[in-house]
């Protein structure tokens, strides 16, 4: 339960990021910049395309119902 | 713009099927590899997985804007504190109640087919922004 609450609280704090990264546009960079930023390097490119199958594989074909 | 909505609705009737194939069959495997296998030779078509394209870093170095490092430290934090919260659900065993990992939270969004579904169109997406992105890039600097 407690770890529960604490990923609804990373959530809540990545979107209040993105909302103050919009305002803020000096200070802080939005979502989508920081990914370009990291897509500037070929490494950190590789690294997100297998990270994004990566989590299609974990969830879709290793999928197991919660209790299982 | 018809081929774009084709396209999408194509993805959303295909997310539909894969998240109703049930998980640990080869099926299910076959249908997360097509959609992956896709994304990865089409990025690399691109020329975003290649070494020699500077094109492309230099695209994403304008699309970064003014980004440094010291403007992602927000970022780097939530990241950092997600991290520790995954290693302690590890370390609890994977399936603790107290402090689950994130698939564990997510596998109650996954129990119905229709959040599976929302949950797989949202993945089908994420692989296929930066393909859009690039495309985009592509017809605006075609003469």
């Amino acid at each position: 339960m407690i770890g529960t609450i604490c990923w609804l609280l990373l959530l809540g704090a990545s979107i209040g990021v993105e909302l103050f990264a919009r305002v803020r546009t000096t200070s802080t960079t939005t979502l989508a910049r920081t990914g370009s930023l990291l897509a500037t390097r070929i490494s950190a490119r590789v690294l997100l395309v297998l990270l994004w199958a990566f989590v299609g594989l974990h969830l879709f074909a290793r999928y197991t119902l919660p209790g299982h | 713009m018809k081929r774009v909505a084709v396209l999408m609705l194509g993805t959303i009737a295909y997310a539909w099927w894969a998240s109703g194939v049930a998980p640990f069959t080869a099926l299910a495997y076959v249908a997360v590899a097509v959609p992956a296998v896709f994304v990865v030779v089409t990025y690399a078509s691109m020329g975003a997985l290649s070494p020699r394209r500077l094109d492309v870093t230099r695209y994403y170095r304008a699309r970064a804007g003014n980004a440094a490092l010291k403007s992602t430290i927000p970022w780097l934090t939530v990241l950092t504190l997600a991290v520790s919260l995954e290693a302690a659900g590890l370390a609890l065993g994977g399936r603790s109640h107290t402090v689950p990992t994130l698939s564990t939270t997510f596998d109650h969004l996954l129990t119905y087919h229709w959040s599976r579904w929302l949950v797989y169109v949202l993945w089908l997406g994420a692989g296929a922004w930066p393909l859009a992105r690039l495309a985009r890039r592509s017809r605006e600097e075609a003469p």
